[in-house]
């Protein structure tokens, strides 16, 4: 029961990640391209600086709660994709320092070198979050003592690299989504514009990979909501057309939230299949821990939660007007 | 992980399972080691803002003069306080250790025998071996450090080794001992250095008093003390605990993933450090500049723009 709860919340941790971050990342892959000078670039970045950040915090959680709930799903994760999350990390800290540097100097070409640090710090985990998911659904090769016996180059398969071309392409329609929503201005026109574009391939992308995972493990339920997921962003492609940007955000955002849920549904009761052979999968059973700590970690989740959603809420609250070129302060001495 | 509490082991699934939540919450080792951890960076952030704020009274004299003595003030007097709170809850820890994890204890003195009137040595060298050659020892000071008595006895390394190796099986159950020696030695040096120029700057700068030119350098090496003492606690603190990675539980080696080769972690070791070191390249950049530059006062009253100054990046 509790490991069937703590599965779904895992689910919703990493969905509350990849609907958030998602757009994020969007925006700081499209930042060389939509913003054409130093005042343009500023002003998406400022589009989102208060609150990527608080958006990330939603992968730390997802990490730390597999590791409290299903210890040895995290052991073999993170022991088995060791390189690929390693050169995740190294992407997000050299993201998360080019924000805070950005400004720190009043010089257009520091900028421009941290402008290139936050594209290749979004566009590398955009790309290698869809190639590891791709793979958990997929199965890797696990022994019978739940090792991972394979290395980085198992990971880029065909399929793990489609995957990871969904992710990219999605999360930028999804940041095009949210510059034409937050912006305003020459940005905002180009934002719909280049949503079109992107959208489509994202479209096919993902109407491709979505298929192939049901050609490689069929289950209706899954086959149902990727159906809605792709839905969801013809719809969005729609209201972007429309000029109904709030709905072609909210499109693009179930969009990637259902991609997550058909993923999962894929998965359980696996949460990391092996292709070695089907009884060396780790499934919520065998992975997880005990009732006693699933209870707890319950309890702390049930009152913290909200308490997260709220500020978290508040701040995007606080920032809701929307930014352009001509009025962002200068901050640098 | 120093000192595991609240599991027991399930002989059927071979693993440490989680029975009292309450008793890790209340873990004497955390109880002690957290308030120990936040004074010291209090130390950090005081020694940091005393620095700064000597440096620019003596290098950029006559501007923001009255700025500058309250902000020496104020990092000299966070400085003292968190140095007093990290003695005082260093010391309960040393106690602790004693008892908890005596081996970590002998080590951080190399102490070779079980002892009463236990001397603390403020310097040894070794020959390559590891026979001690020349040490300064203050008598007794170890037992007062471990158990307030000058009369206490602390245990030993070898005692300590036959010991475990009877309770666990054959094995080498010692740390690196002249890794945990200084490392001990260099913590509470740093920390007290920096402590000590709290008092030093607070002296030299009473009733209006300006220190002297050549106090610069205090100044510039001042931040860098409780960095180096807060490193040394944690290479202390880990290396001590070796060769365990959960004390008395579970030894290091059988801690390794089967999986990752040395050659990944050695290459991730390698760029991160490389990361890291150019950023902190960047980083001591930045601060120099904000240091050397003009002081700023935040502008009060509206603005046409759509987010105040500290959102725009």
């Amino acid at each position: 029961m509790l490991h069937n709860i703590w599965f779904m919340l895992i689910a919703v941790l990493w969905i509350g990640y990849f609907v958030l971050e998602g757009f994020d990342f969007g925006l700081g892959i499209l930042l060389p391209f939509l913003g054409r000078n130093d005042a343009e670039r500023r002003a998406l970045i400022s589009a989102i600086g208060p609150v990527w950040d608080g958006n990330e915090v939603w992968v730390l959680v997802a990490g730390g709660a597999t590791f409290a709930a299903f210890p040895n799903w995290y052991a073999t994760l993170f022991s088995g994709f060791y390189l690929a999350l390693f050169l995740i990390l190294v992407a997000l800290i050299l993201r998360g320092v080019a924000f805070e540097y950005h400004s720190k100097r009043d010089s257009v070409r520091w900028r421009q070198g941290w402008d290139w640090a936050i594209f290749i710090g979004s566009a590398v985990p955009a790309l290698l979050w869809g190639v590891a998911f791709a793979n958990i659904v997929a199965g890797v090769p696990i022994d019978k003592d739940m090792n991972f016996s394979g290395d980085l180059l198992t990971l880029l398969n065909p399929f793990g690299l489609l995957g990871g071309v969904v992710t990219l392409t999605l999360f930028m329609t999804h940041g095009a989504a949210y510059i034409a929503l937050k912006t305003e201005g020459v940005l905002r026109e180009r934002a719909n514009k280049v949503l079109v574009w992107i959208g489509l391939v994202a479209a096919v992308a993902a109407v491709a990979f979505l298929g192939w995972t049901q050609a490689k493990n069929m289950v209706a339920d899954s086959a149902a909501v990727s159906v809605l997921a792709a839905l969801s962003l013809v719809g969005a492609l729609l209201a972007n057309r429309l000029r109904h940007e709030g709905w072609a955000f909210i499109g693009t955002a179930f969009t990637i939230g259902l991609a997550v849920v058909a993923l999962f549904m894929n998965l359980y009761p696996n949460v990391m299949p092996s292709s070695t052979n089907a009884a060396f999968n780790l499934t919520i059973d065998n992975a997880s821990s005990t009732d006693y700590t699933l209870t707890i970690m319950t309890v702390v989740a049930v009152i913290f939660t909200p308490l997260v959603l709220l500020y978290q809420g508040w701040t995007y609250w606080i920032f809701r007007k929307r930014i352009s070129a001509g009025r962002v302060p200068d901050v640098a001495s | 992980m120093q000192q595991p509490v609240g599991y027991a082991i399930n002989t059927v699934s071979h693993r440490a399972e989680l029975k009292d939540i309450g008793a890790v919450l209340t873990n004497p080792t955390v109880l002690l080691a957290f308030p120990h951890v936040i004074a010291g960076a209090f130390m950090t952030g005081g020694a940091f803002v005393l620095g700064v704020a000597v440096w620019r009274l003596l290098r950029r004299s006559g501007a923001d003069v009255e700025t500058f003595r309250t902000a020496a003030k104020v990092g000299a007097v966070t400085l003292l306080v968190g140095g007093v709170f990290v003695a005082l809850t260093g010391d309960q820890l040393g106690q602790h250790i004693a008892v908890d994890q005596p081996m970590k204890l002998a080590a951080a003195e190399d102490l070779q025998t079980t002892q009463t009137q236990a001397p603390f040595s403020i310097f040894t060298l070794w020959d390559l071996n590891g026979k001690e050659v020349f040490s300064i020892k203050v008598p007794a000071a170890l037992s007062i450090l471990a158990t307030h008595n000058p009369n206490g006895t602390v245990q030993g390394i070898d005692n300590l080794q036959a010991q475990f190796a009877a309770q666990y099986g054959p094995g080498n159950y010692s740390p690196i001992v002249p890794v945990t020696f200084w490392s001990f030695r260099f913590m509470i040096g740093a920390g007290s250095l920096a402590a000590l120029f709290a008092i030093w700057f607070m002296w030299r700068m009473r009733k209006g008093r300006t220190p002297r030119p050549f106090e610069v350098v205090i100044a510039v090496v001042l931040p860098l003390l409780p960095l180096a003492a807060n490193s040394f606690a944690w290479i202390f603190t880990e290396m001590g605990r070796q060769p365990w990675l959960v004390y008395g539980q579970q030894l290091t080696s059988a801690g390794v993933s089967p999986n990752v080769s040395a050659f990944e972690v050695g290459l991730t070791m390698v760029l991160f450090t490389l990361l890291y070191g150019a950023l902190a390249v960047v980083e001591l950049g930045l601060l120099t500049k904000r240091i050397r530059g003009p002081l700023e006062v935040p502008e009060e009253g509206a603005s046409d723009s759509a987010l105040p100054a500290p959102f725009a990046y």
